[in-house]
């Protein structure tokens, strides 16, 4: 639509999606979990807070803990109780949350005991008892990825590398520094969890005597007394002092509140430990003890616990993916209402374009367009999709051209393990026993291309890289490099295969390169493709080319290389759904893909969303936003995804007149053409008027929302019928000549 | 009522004129003729104005004056776009039809639903002067330019606009008068108006 009215409806709409959401942002919510055992558990608490409350906690938490556990308790068989992943045996990754198989123990790719609070940071308070076996505390995590996270202090990671889990290659956090003297920040959707967990240790392992209960503690329960003693926050938080990081532990608490998970969680630890975490139970203890707030004695019911509910619906995190060939993005199911079953089957329409693993991640593998589906195994009718769109890689380097001149180093891509080498040129330069190799020897020096037209030499120590035919000291007719000060060949680039080629023809027949052994008895290993073959004897001169699989790193310092122009970005996901609180990590791809983009991130509306300079997305409030990814150096290009934040608990619509309301209302396009937004609009109407009364108090904020959007188009339509009354009374003035 | 004359009145006149010696064929008094055509006894002038606002929003009105006897008889047909209520889904349009009669000054609604034809009456009408026009390329039968005083040309001073220009078709009298222009809020206009003798 033309300027002036494209203005009014993206201002008016931006009123029509609060007016009809319920949302009202900024309220802290405090939420308690299984109202009855709560009342009982906690009639002792008298305090509002201060050391007070902190020494009452204390005292009830410790004499409440009758069955401390030990530290084989903290195995498969409790944790598929206290963490269950969403299929059957597998228990839930405490900082990524995916499923992981609950009998692949202490295993690579599976899971061992995350002490949450590290041993080696407790002062010396723990080890493998006590705190060190306390299910409160101890939590399932991927086995690399604890051992990465080894015992380094929280806190937030300003400019750090990315932490995965090692085969699944999901993110768990971010880190810097070594394993023992670094920082690790977990995901916004983990901290709270963490945060609660460090203060439940915090109170109930400081010894009753300690100073920080103010003499408001009295006991220490019925643990073994070589359990209780000493621990500061600052242990176990990065922090200047130790105010600095109960900040940011009230921080965290705020930031990433109390869920159904960790509720469950709660309540199956009471089970067997008898005692539950204060902090989870409520949350406002939290301030009240160290933020100076106060406690909130009726704090509004929390999510239900108990048997699951029946799943209504489940939704994705990404619903629209643009990848490269090779690229793999995780998807992740979100079941409603939150504590409903999440398990889903997994399914590829097409897997020449993309296929998807058990666990969600899809994987690209050809051009084109196809869907990913997830189907709930409760409930087969209830599913969720993805559209997936794989673009072709723009081919690099290409004889025509586009691979600029300059020096590039060769990584030698190995099929079998899939793993980068480079690659060497090893052995005397002026001798006749020369190789190529993958290792890096000592003193081995690197082969470098140049291009040259549409193919590349190959360069050792300035010299040209040749091959040549030649007979060995067995009198085999072999090939062998050398080294020569000119070129009679080149090396071809083959883009589809990224194969590096070598033909040689002598007397019109080809020879190549295979493994041949010198005089002295030393075999240079091949490093061509299984296709290779050799020359052997009189006989075996076989047709075919040496090819090596390669792909080009610029190599910093020499005439430098123009590396791959960047054409184009992709954000993916590009459409996405957060509840609020929630987090997600957005990733570019670039087109080609061996171009580097380096992005600056930004949010349309950070009262909905923030995004980090990482591109991790935060959900604040409901509503809608933009992520725009802007490429440093060239504003030209750039990206945008669209985020939609929804409650913490999306509305549960029993109707079926009235979830068809919503989601025409939901469906409702003011992006497209006028006659679309017309349309889609007309459409929610229709279904309106099927409502009942009792469906209609269902969906009253959908309607909220559907009468601000009618509003939004009719002050549309009186602007666009005001400017053509306009038009035709000075038309008509024109025409007043003629009566 | 503007005074009509007809086609050979207009003609002697120049005849006589260029007869006593005063008027050379120069481009000012081409543009008179032009204004000289516009004021002939037409049977019929239809004005259809059209509003694009994308390519999916676009307004059409008819203006359908009849000359007889004195009077100017009105059929219009005007589109606009319809508003949505909660209580039912609309069309994409609306279309307003009626039929007015003017005489005397005044005008007189005689069936149909009511629009503004008041401008018909205040206006000045359209006014083919030189000063007003740029880049113009005026020949016997058509005249093509820019109008840099859309406000004088339109006899419309409250008409804002960019990019005014201008196409009329003509012979003895005016085939037809196309103007088109983009208005302040981005819609992009055109009149046309269409000549019957």
């Amino acid at each position: 639509m033309q300027k002036i009215f494209k203005s009014i409806l993206s201002f008016c709409l931006a009123i029509a999606v609060c007016l009809g959401t319920a949302a009202i942002c900024g309220a802290t919510q405090y939420q308690v979990a299984d109202a009855a055992t709560v009342d009982t558990y906690y009639n002792g608490i008298t305090a509002t807070g201060g050391t007070q409350l902190l020494g009452q906690l204390h005292d009830l938490i410790t004499t409440t803990h009758t069955y401390y556990t030990s530290y084989n308790d903290c195995k498969a068989d409790n944790a598929k109780k206290t963490d269950p992943g969403s299929k059957s045996n597998t228990v839930m990754e405490f900082y990524t949350h995916i499923d992981i198989d609950a009998s692949k123990w202490d295993v690579s790719g599976g899971w061992n005991r995350e002490h949450v609070w590290a041993k080696s940071d407790s002062n010396g308070l723990w080890e493998t008892s006590g705190a060190g076996s306390d299910l409160h505390h101890i939590r399932p995590a991927e086995k690399d990825l604890n051992n990465h996270r080894g015992n380094m202090k929280y806190g937030e990671v300003t400019d750090g590398k990315e932490e995965y889990t090692s085969v699944s290659h999901v993110l768990g956090g971010h880190s810097s520094g070594s394993s023992t003297t670094g920082t690790f920040e977990p995901l916004d959707n983990v901290k709270g969890d963490v945060a609660r967990i460090l203060m439940y240790v915090y109170t109930h392992y400081n010894t009753y005597s300690n100073s920080i209960f103010g003499g408001n503690a009295t006991t220490n329960g019925k643990g073994n007394g070589s359990y209780f003693g000493t621990i500061n926050f600052t242990h176990i938080v990065r922090a200047s002092n130790e105010d600095a990081a109960k900040q940011l532990l009230l921080k965290w608490n705020k930031l990433d509140p109390v869920d159904q998970i960790e509720i469950d969680r709660n309540n199956a630890v009471y089970a067997i430990e008898h005692n539950r975490n204060p902090f989870i139970d409520n949350s406002s203890y939290a301030d009240a003890i160290w933020g100076g707030g106060t406690v909130d004695p009726n704090p509004g019911p929390g999510p239900t616990p108990g048997p699951s509910d029946t799943l209504q619906s489940i939704r994705l995190n990404a619903t629209s993916l643009n990848l490269g060939v090779g690229d793999t993005y995780n998807l992740t199911v979100t079941p409603t209402p939150s504590n409903a079953s999440k398990s889903v089957i997994w399914y590829s329409y097409d897997d020449s374009v993309a296929t998807v693993s058990d666990d969600g991640i899809v994987k690209a593998t050809g051009a084109g367009t196809t869907a990913i589906a997830a189907i709930s195994t409760v409930n087969s009718s209830i599913r969720a999709t993805a559209t997936v769109t794989v673009k072709k890689d723009s081919p690099t380097p290409t004889p025509s051209g586009t691979f600029e001149a300059g020096t590039y180093r060769l990584a030698l891509n190995i099929t079998a393990s899939d793993i980068t080498k480079k690659l060497y040129f090893t052995g005397s330069l002026d001798g006749n026993n020369y190789g190529l190799t993958t290792t890096d020897v000592n003193n081995a020096a690197e082969v470098v291309a140049e291009k040259v037209g549409d193919g590349y030499t190959l360069k050792v120590g300035g010299k040209y890289l040749e091959l040549e035919k030649a007979t060995n000291s067995y009198g085999s007719t072999v090939s062998r490099i050398v080294l020569s000060g000119s070129s009679s060949g080149k090396w071809s680039y083959d883009s589809d295969l990224k194969v590096l080629t070598w033909t040689l023809t002598v007397n019109g027949k080809s020879y190549y390169l295979g493994s041949y052994t010198n005089s002295s008895g030393k075999t240079f290993e091949t490093i061509s493709s299984s296709e290779t073959k050799y020359i052997s004897g009189t006989n075996a001169e076989n047709v075919g080319v040496t090819q090596f699989p390669v792909s080009f790193e610029k190599i910093g310092g020499e005439v430098p290389p123009t590396p791959d122009k960047l054409q184009e970005i992709y954000i993916n996901p590009s459409e996405f759904e957060l509840a609020k609180g929630e987090s997600t990590k957005l990733t570019i791809t670039s087109v080609p893909s061996t171009a580097r983009a380096e992005v600056v991130w930004s949010s349309s509306d950070t009262s909905v969303v923030t995004v980090s300079q990482e591109g991790v997305v935060t959900a604040i409030s409901a509503g809608t936003a933009t992520i725009m990814a802007v490429c440093k150096g060239s504003d030209l290009i750039w990206a945008a995804a669209t985020v939609t934040v929804t409650e913490d608990e999306p509305v549960v619509i029993v109707s079926q007149t009235a979830q068809a309301f919503h989601n025409a209302v939901a469906a409702i396009n003011a992006k497209g053409s006028f006659t679309e937004f017309r349309t889609t609009i007309n459409t929610a109407i229709e279904a309106y008027k099927k409502l009942s009364e009792a469906d209609k108090k269902e969906v009253s904020s959908d309607i909220d929302k559907l009468n601000a959007i009618i509003v939004i188009y009719n002050e549309l339509v009186k602007v666009c019928n005001g400017a053509a009354d306009d038009a035709d009374k000075s038309a008509l003035n024109g025409a007043g000549r003629f009566v | 009522m503007k005074i009509k004359k007809s086609i050979p009145v207009i003609l002697a006149a120049c005849a006589a004129v260029a007869v006593v010696g005063g008027c050379a064929t120069d481009d000012s008094s081409k543009y008179d003729e032009l204004n000289a055509k516009l004021d002939l006894n037409y049977s019929k002038i239809v004005l259809t104005v059209t509003d694009k606002f994308d390519e999916d929003m676009v307004l059409t009105d008819e203006y359908e004056m009849t000359f007889s006897g004195g009077v100017v008889t009105v059929n219009y047909s005007v589109e606009r776009f319809a508003e949505i209520s909660l209580d039912s889904a609309a069309a994409e349009k609306i279309t307003i039809e009626g039929k007015a009669a003017v005489m005397g000054g005044k005008i007189t609604y005689i069936r149909g639903e009511e629009v503004s034809l008041d401008a018909l009456i205040a206006g000045s009408g359209l006014n083919f002067k030189k000063e007003y026009f740029s880049y113009a390329e005026l020949t016997d039968s058509r005249l093509k330019a820019d109008v840099t005083n859309p406000g004088g040309f339109m006899g419309s001073s409250s008409l804002s606009c960019t990019d005014m220009k201008v196409n009329a078709a003509f012979g003895d009298a005016f085939n037809t008068v196309t103007i088109t222009y983009t208005a302040q809020g981005g819609n992009e206009v055109e009149y046309l108006y269409t000549f019957t003798v």
